[in-house]
Formats: structure tokens, C-alpha cells, sequence
């Protein structure tokens, strides 16, 4: 079960990246918050088959992840896990849809190849704008910006508590599938017939962690209701960036250049 | 305030199956002082501590700090006199950020942002773990997750320490370290450990915990009685 | 089972996260108002980490050799009630969105939708909770899982297809989509069913106060469901009617979902595709796709004025053009910037 170790060095990356410093790190949370709503419905936004006029939004995650000093890499193989599905829904657009849309040099390309190239590049748009978020912003910038956004904060709460204990449980799950793994000769997968108690083990010390998290929060007088957090200046430059990224957005959407 | 006492009188324990956790135990802490409670795997320790700030409700008997009386209408105000430092610094450290998670007792208790703010950074500078606020918990060591536990009790500037087993998951160095700063602490502390050698390290008064029962209290030579330590399953 | 922003329109994106707002924010009032709920918010958050990291458990199914994992909705339901494991399922989905690429922000709403509230919300109180209505025992917590599991996954799945064709990004029409995702599903399904059952039994035996005290005591899961059932099917309505909307400016998409139903031999190759984990085929058939198709461009004689969708060989050099220029202006910015803490450095 290589995925667990992967996994938990994933967040580990990303969280080491969202520590930056660069001018994107220092932007205000709701600016790239709304940057990036506003990127992917503008991308989803496009036509079926308008490929090319996608192409101009490159320009948003190259120049961020060079803005804000984030390798291509890292977030490349991530951007592979959403990759399945839309290939699924694209390659069936090629089988179904083969009528000629363009012909280049005599060879004919159709709708269908047409709007797999549009599934995949806005699919890399898409799955980017939501994956420099969480690179350039750090975890807690982002509750206490949902906590400004006036997100009730028992969810909030479930939320930071769901992304702490990630970390905790997949450790703990490493080293319980290793032990597993050490005594049942090398088996990739668990025996079926060893789920339940196995998750069901694993879940039940997740119960009373979950018991002693909760002592842990009253003994230091946690209650539901929270003082929201403080505010943060939404500068100009803040409002310059979103402009930056929004207002060429919209144009290339409205008046597309070819 | 200054000068308090933890009183705890003929204090039951039961957990909700009939299990009884601690039976009739009494002692007092005064200001200042360290207490080591010590006894072998299941004797108690964790659910007394437990107790002590109203995690288990007592069966019977009575809590005091200073002239506090542990209730349901006093929980409150208790907590914010006693901390308890869990075992695990996993099950208290739940917040993004270190300093988050140190802001998060005072917030709770009721203090204003600026405040908050100023105890958590003089908290974070007095253990030396300034350069730590902004990390999150999953990238730290076991040493310095203890010791943002630590802080994060202590923001809530608390007139006693409850600690259970704070050298668990501590290599040799850190340990030194954990005991440097709990001498440097002016609390009265009550410290849950099976560490023979860091309870003689740290504190001048030993409760000895057998099935739920004081089985002996007493000075630092209490460590030493090989044959009680022995009795005692330690 | 994760929707992709790319196979949506922002109409149907939008109004399903619409309806997973509202869901959430109906969810947390109820939580507020349970005496017990403080104490179960730490709870539904670990629980939340504890679906994500039991995700990550790889069972084999015995007989076919290959491997399935738990999808945790009913799961979660049976342990905590419908509306915590809700909570719970929907901050594990924003985390796989952010911090894993699976999903995206657009498609957030289908995914709680689908993988949420349908579990938790729908499934769990009309399916499970009246299975095990006489009590809880070995048997009709397996029945009570196996058939909620099942049930769930096939609706999600349903609800993928209804959100693809009402989006209009594919060409699989409805009979060809819902035939290829229904029986996959239902094969998960029974699977996660059986694991379902197997966990749930085991707590049961070790820990049967949990179980009970969700399934069939007073608190949470207990209270009425009926008012945010009518606030849901509302709320159904009104997405329906931006869904059509969206749908009647693509006129295919109607089309589609009436279901002129459509038997192509080749549409079966996407089913390989289908399979999440399988990523290494897939990946490797598209780039031959975009391969093929990227070819075309050095043939370039060709001057086409307009064509129908507006792509032309024209466009398609100016996107290529485009594409060399912002991937190059990346660089040049990182190479700058490295020269420059360079020279900060020394």
C-alpha cells in the first residue's frame, strides 16, 4: 500500500510549498480564494470544442507557479489522479463524434478529438487553480479566511480537525499495515476476510483519540461558539492581483482571440 | 493566585461500566511544588488526572483549587487554573499552526485578539519555541511537539500543571530539556510518569498509585524503597 | 466516483454547490442544536481523517485479483448518524479537492451531493435506519449495510451521469453512459457493502453502544429528517430548473438524457478508461490522442476562415504560440528570481 506513504508526503509538500514567502504567498486569502473560483467557472464556462481559445489560460498557472517558486513537477502528478475520468468522458467524445471540424495538410480532425483536447487542457486548468491554492496559502489562512466568509464554525471546526488528524491516522496506519504486511508474507492488499477487524481496529482507536481530542480542546475552555479571527486589510495589492487575473480572464472568454 | 493549594479529598472514580479508577485518594499540592504520582500500567494515573480537571466526573469526594470547588458550574474557571498536558501531544495539538493551536485556550477563556496574541508569543518565547509559531504540528519532532503542548497549556496561564507521562515518545536530550523547563516553572505540578529516574530528577514529593489507591506518599526516597517500588508493580 | 470540473458547466457546477451549501449549512444548524453536539464535532472531524485514511486501505477481492477500498459513507452513517457523517464526508472531500486533485472547486458540490448527502442524508435515514428499526444484530447490520452501500453508490454514479449529459461536455448518450456506469457500480458497490458490513459488525460486537446510540437512541440521526428533505427536494427543483435552462442553450444535452439509446462497439473501449486506479493505460492512450492531434500542426498550409466551432489551423498555431510564450515567461520569471537569491545570497 504505497499509496498511504505517498499520501502523507503529499500534504507534507504541500504544506512546506503554501510556506513560501513570494509575492503570491503574501497576497490576502480571499483573493486568491476568489481568483480561483473565478478561473475554474470561467475555464468550465468555454464551449466544447473552443480548445484554442483556452489556450490563452495557460498564462495563469504557468506564471503563478513561477510567481510563487512552485515546481512543476509536484503539482503535475497530481494533476495525473483527476486524469481517468476525464479521459473517459473525452476518448468516448472520439469514438462518438467523428465528423471532419478541420482538416490540416489533409488530414481531417474531428469534433471528437477537438473536445478531448478541450476536456484535458480545461481538466489541467481546472484541477491547477484549486491545487495553487492550497500551495501558496497556508491551512490556517484558509479556515480563518472561511471563518471570515462567516462558514459556521462547527464545520470550520470538523474541517481543521479532518486535516490535522490526516497526518496522525496515516502514520498510524503505515505502521499498522507494515506490521501487517511483515507477518503475512509480503501481501500487497489485505485479506478481505481481515478488513473488518483491521478497519474496524483502526477506527475504533480513531474513536477514542477522537474522545481524548475532545478532552484535550474542554480542558482548555473550548466551547462552540469562537471569537471569530481577527480581520485581516484586504489591500490594494490585493485588488490588483484579483483585477490582474480576473478582468484578462473575462475578456479572452467574452472576445476570445480567434 | 500565588500561594494556592490543590486540595483533593477522598476522591472515587468509577467509570460508566463499574469500573472504579480511583478509590478514596486524598492529597494536597501546594504552590511551587512538584509532585511525581507514579504506579505501574493501569493503576490509575491518567483517569485521576483525568479527574482532576472534570474530564470523569468524581463519584464522590471533593476537588478544590485554592477556594474553587470543582462543579458543574465551576468547570470553567477550574480549567483555566489547572492544565492538563495529555500523554500524547497529538491529541492536543488539533490547529493548523502551533501558534493557532497556543492562541486557542486564552480565545476559548474569553480574551480579546490583542491579548491572545501577546500571551501566545511571550508563552512561545518563554519556552524558546518562538521560531515554531508558524509550523504545523505534522512536521515536528517529538520534543517539540511536547513542548507546544506545553505552551498551549500554559497560555491559559494556569496555577497548576497536570502532566501525564510527558517524557513518553522523548529521546535522552529532550528529556534533559523537558526537565530544565518544568524546574524553570513556577506552577505546582503533578507529574504522571513511570520514568523512575526523571521523577527523582524532578520532584521532591512522590504519591505511589496501586489499583486506584494512594499506596504511599512521601518524599523523593520513596524512589529508592526498592521493595515497595517492587510491591507496587514498578 | 470523484466528478471533474472539467466534464461540468459552470450551471450545473454552480447550482450543485448551491445545493451542498445548503445542505452543510442545514446539517450544522441541526448539530447546534443537539446537546451532544459539541462533543461530536471533534468526533466527526477524526472521523472524517479516519475515512480519508481508510480509503487508503487495499483489500483483495477474493476470485478476481484485483483490489477495492472502502468509500465510508453509510460507514461513517452507522456510526455517528446521518447528519455528522454528512459533515464529516463533506470536509474529507474539500481536503481531497485541495490537497489532492480529487475533484475539483466547481464539481465540490456534485461530489457532496453525490457521495454525501446521498449517503448520509438520503440513504442512510429512508434505507438503513428502518432496516435495523427492531434492533441491531449481525444479520441486519449487513443486510441494513450492504443494501444502503449498494443503493448509495448506484445513485452517486446515477447522479454523474445526469451531471455530465446536463453539463453537455460529453458525447456518451444517456443509455450508453448509464449502462457502462451502472453495473461497475454495482459491483463497488456490493463490494463496499460487504466491508461495510464486516467493519460495522465487528464494531458492533466490540463497542455495541456506538452503534445503538446512532442507529436507534434519540440524538442526532434521530431527529426529524423530513424538513431538510423538503428543503432538498426544493432546492432539486430549482437546480433542475437552471439544469434545463443550461441544457436547452445545449440543445444536445435534452437530447441525450431522453435517451436515444446508443450500442457502439467502440464506446466499450472507455470502459477500461473508467477504472480510477487504472491511470497507466489511460495516460498513456492520451497522449497518444493529443499526439496525433498536435502532429497536425506542422502541415500548416492550410488557411481556413472560419470553422464551426471557431477553431482553426490558424487558432490552433495561435494557442500553440501561446502555450510556447506563457511557458516560457514561466521560466524566465524562475530564473530571474533564482538569480536573484543568488546574488543575495553571495
Amino acid at each position: 500500500m504505497p499509496n498511504i506513504a505517498s499520501s502523507a508526503n503529499g500534504l507534507r509538500a504541500l504544506e512546506s510549498l503554501a510556506a513560501g514567502r513570494t509575492v503570491i504567498h503574501r497576497l490576502h486569502p480571499a483573493a486568491k480564494l476568489f481568483c480561483a473560483l473565478a478561473f475554474i467557472v470561467f475555464t468550465a464556462s468555454f464551449g466544447r470544442y473552443d480548445f484554442t481559445r483556452l489556450a490563452p489560460y495557460l498564462f495563469y498557472p504557468f506564471l503563478m507557479m513561477a510567481l510563487a517558486e512552485i515546481p512543476y513537477g509536484i503539482l503535475l502528478k497530481r494533476v495525473l489522479i483527476a486524469l481517468p475520468f476525464c479521459l473517459f468522458a473525452g476518448l468516448s467524445n472520439v469514438v462518438i463524434d467523428r465528423e471532419t471540424a478541420l482538416s490540416i495538410g489533409g488530414a481531417a480532425v474531428s469534433f471528437g478529438v477537438l473536445s478531448l483536447m478541450t476536456i484535458l487542457l480545461k481538466m489541467y486548468l481546472c484541477v491547477m487553480a484549486a491545487l495553487l491554492l492550497a500551495a501558496t496559502t497556508p491551512f490556517a489562512e484558509l479556515t480563518a479566511q472561511l471563518r471570515r466568509l462567516h462558514i459556521p464554525a462547527p464545520f470550520v471546526t470538523v474541517f481543521e480537525i479532518t486535516y490535522r488528524y490526516i497526518g496522525v491516522l496515516l502514520e498510524e496506519l503505515r505502521s499498522m499495515t507494515t506490521a501487517y504486511r511483515l507477518r503475512s508474507g509480503d501481501r500487497k492488499a489485505l485479506d478481505v476476510r481481515h478488513m473488518g477487524s483491521f478497519t474496524g481496529g483502526l477506527l475504533l482507536r480513531g474513536f477514542d483519540r477522537a474522545e481524548r481530542v475532545h478532552a484535550a480542546m474542554c480542558c482548555r475552555g473550548y466551547s462552540l461558539r469562537r471569537v471569530p479571527p481577527a480581520r485581516r486589510g484586504f489591500a490594494p495589492r490585493d485588488a490588483a492581483a484579483a483585477a490582474l487575473v480576473c478582468v484578462p480572464a473575462a475578456a479572452l472568454r467574452l472576445f476570445p482571440l480567434w | 493566585m500565588v500561594g494556592e493549594t490543590l486540595n483533593v479529598n477522598n476522591l472515587t472514580v468509577a467509570y460508566a461500566d463499574g469500573h472504579v479508577a480511583a478509590d478514596g485518594v486524598s492529597f494536597a499540592l501546594g504552590y511551587g511544588e512538584n509532585a511525581a504520582l507514579i504506579g505501574a500500567n493501569g493503576a490509575g494515573k491518567s483517569s485521576l488526572l483525568l479527574a482532576l480537571v472534570g474530564v470523569l466526573p468524581a463519584k464522590s469526594g471533593e476537588i478544590r483549587a485554592g477556594d474553587l470547588i470543582l462543579g458543574k458550574k465551576t468547570l470553567r474557571e477550574l480549567r483555566s487554573r489547572v492544565g492538563l498536558v495529555f500523554q500524547n501531544p497529538d491529541d492536543q495539538l488539533f490547529m493548523p499552526s502551533i501558534f493557532e493551536d497556543v492562541a486557542f485556550g486564552p480565545r476559548s477563556f474569553g480574551l480579546g485578539e490583542a491579548e491572545t496574541a501577546e500571551r501566545a508569543e511571550a508563552v512561545l518565547a518563554r519556552l524558546g519555541i518562538s521560531e515554531l509559531r508558524d509550523r504545523s504540528p505534522l512536521k515536528l519532532s517529538g520534543g517539540e511537539k511536547r513542548l507546544c503542548a506545553i505552551a498551549a497549556v500554559l497560555a491559559t496561564e494556569p496555577e497548576f500543571l497536570l502532566f501525564d507521562e510527558p517524557t513518553a515518545f522523548l529521546d535522552p536530550r529532550a528529556k534533559r530539556g523537558l526537565a530544565r523547563t518544568l524546574s524553570e516553572l513556577p506552577q505546582g505540578k503533578l507529574i504522571a510518569t513511570h520514568d523512575l529516574p526523571f521523577a527523582a530528577e524532578t520532584c521532591s514529593r512522590v504519591l505511589l498509585l496501586k489499583n486506584g489507591r494512594l499506596a504511599a506518599s512521601g518524599g523523593a526516597e520513596l524512589l529508592r524503597d526498592a521493595e515497595l517500588l517492587e510491591r507496587a508493580g514498578l | 466516483m470523484h466528478m471533474a470540473d472539467a466534464l461540468l458547466s459552470p450551471a450545473v457546477g454552480l447550482a450543485m454547490d448551491a445545493v451542498a451549501v445548503a445542505a452543510i449549512g442545514i446539517s450544522v444548524a441541526r448539530v447546534k442544536k443537539d446537546e451532544f453536539s459539541e462533543k461530536k464535532i471533534p468526533i466527526m472531524g477524526v472521523a472524517g481523517a479516519l475515512v480519508f485514511a481508510g480509503q487508503m486501505i487495499n483489500f483483495t477481492i477474493p476470485a478476481t485479483g484485483s483490489s477495492g477500498h472502502i468509500g465510508g459513507g453509510i460507514l461513517l452513517a452507522g456510526l455517528l448518524g446521518g447528519v455528522p457523517a454528512f459533515l464529516s464526508i463533506a470536509a474529507v472531500l474539500i481536503i481531497q479537492c485541495l490537497f489532492f486533485a480529487d475533484g475539483g472547486l466547481l464539481a465540490l458540490g456534485c461530489n457532496i451531493f453525490n457521495m454525501g448527502v446521498i449517503p448520509c442524508l438520503l440513504i442512510y435515514p429512508l434505507v438503513f435506519k428502518p432496516l435495523l428499526k427492531r434492533g441491531a444484530d449481525v444479520k441486519r447490520l449487513s443486510a441494513a449495510s450492504v443494501v444502503s452501500a449498494t443503493a448509495g453508490l448506484l445513485a452517486g454514479a446515477f447522479c454523474v451521469v445526469l451531471e455530465t449529459l446536463f453539463s453537455g461536455i460529453t458525447e456518451l448518450p444517456f443509455g450508453t453512459f448509464v449502462t457502462l456506469m451502472l453495473p461497475v457500480h454495482l459491483a463497488i458497490g456490493l463490494v463496499e457493502g460487504a466491508v461495510t458490513a464486516a467493519v460495522l459488525c465487528f464494531i458492533w460486537k466490540m463497542r455495541p453502544e456506538l452503534i445503538e446510540s446512532a442507529n436507534t437512541g434519540k440524538k442526532l440521526g434521530a431527529v426529524s429528517v423530513k424538513k431538510p428533505l423538503i428543503v432538498l427536494a426544493a432546492l432539486a427543483v430549482v437546480v433542475a430548473g437552471a439544469l434545463s435552462l443550461s441544457a436547452s442553450s445545449n440543445p444536445d444535452g435534452l437530447e441525450w438524457a431522453i435517451g436515444n439509446v446508443f450500442s457502439r462497439g467502440d464506446a466499450e473501449a472507455g470502459l477500461e478508461e473508467f477504472e480510477e486506479n487504472a491511470a497507466t493505460n489511460p495516460v498513456a492512450d492520451g497522449a497518444a490522442a493529443v499526439q496525433e492531434s498536435t502532429a497536425f500542426l506542422p502541415d500548416y498550409a492550410f488557411k481556413d476562415s472560419e470553422s464551426a466551432a471557431g477553431t482553426s489551423v490558424a487558432g490552433l498555431v495561435g494557442a500553440a504560440v501561446t502555450f510556447a510564450v506563457a511557458g516560457a515567461a514561466g521560466l524566465v520569471i524562475g530564473k530571474v528570481k533564482k538569480s536573484k537569491k543568488t546574488e543575495a545570497g553571495a
